[in-house]
């Protein structure tokens, strides 16, 4: 009997999680989404896209201001955090379209971890000096 | 310093304010959307966003023929 209160007070609580940011108005908009996407664009996916067309790094090679190149191992891991981001960006548009707002919540906070990871690789490929 | 050293520090700091100058040409119009968007109410019409889209589709593809290219030139691990 005890155990059986304690799964529907946990239900009743995850529930009120959602309650609780619905009555305080937290909430995800198509604003919010664009600002990330336009951010993302901007400080992700322009220097991802430079540093692709940078000559390959021969073996051994690293990026250096003076003598620029793309790692092979390298881009394709940022183009997979890329896609990671795509992915969760297009989760988010399509809960705000159907108005589900939890889910909104949920999948821009997934994107918004996605960007940070993809922010990381960016500053260690160097081509955010670019 | 001599003159040898010397040019060869300004044509790098040269190259590297060109690739700056052209990377700004890229992000630099979705950072003022961004900051226009956060900080000045501005929303995006359906057509703006089809360019932006439009534009990472294209980033995207180029990406991915990079990586094609590299894949393709990486001779197979015995």
């Amino acid at each position: 009997m005890k155990r059986i209160l304690l799964v529907i007070s946990f239900a009743f609580s995850l529930g009120g999680c959602a309650t609780v940011q619905a009555i305080n108005g937290f909430s995800v908009t198509q604003g919010q989404l664009d600002a990330a996407e336009s951010v993302y664009d901007g400080t992700v996916l322009a220097p991802l896209h430079k540093y692709a067309a940078l000559k390959a790094c021969t073996a051994g090679q690293t990026f250096t201001p003076a003598n620029p190149c793309h790692d092979k191992v390298l881009l394709k891991r940022l183009r997979a955090g890329d896609k990671v981001a795509v992915k969760a960006m297009s989760d988010t548009q399509a809960a705000i379209t159907s108005g589900d707002n939890t889910g909104a919540v949920a999948a821009y906070n997934t994107m918004k971890t996605a960007i940070d990871a993809a922010q990381s690789l960016i500053t260690i490929s160097g081509a955010s000096t670019l | 310093m001599d003159p040898a050293t010397l040019l060869a520090d300004v044509q790098l700091a040269l190259s590297l304010g060109k690739m700056a100058f052209d990377l700004g040409q890229e992000a630099g119009p979705y950072l003022v959307n961004a900051y226009q968007i956060a900080f000045g109410n501005k929303v995006l019409t359906a057509a703006e966003r089809t360019a932006m889209q439009t534009q990472e589709t294209q980033w995207r593809a180029d990406i991915d023929a990079q990586i094609a290219a590299d894949d393709a030139s990486t001779p197979p691990t015995p």
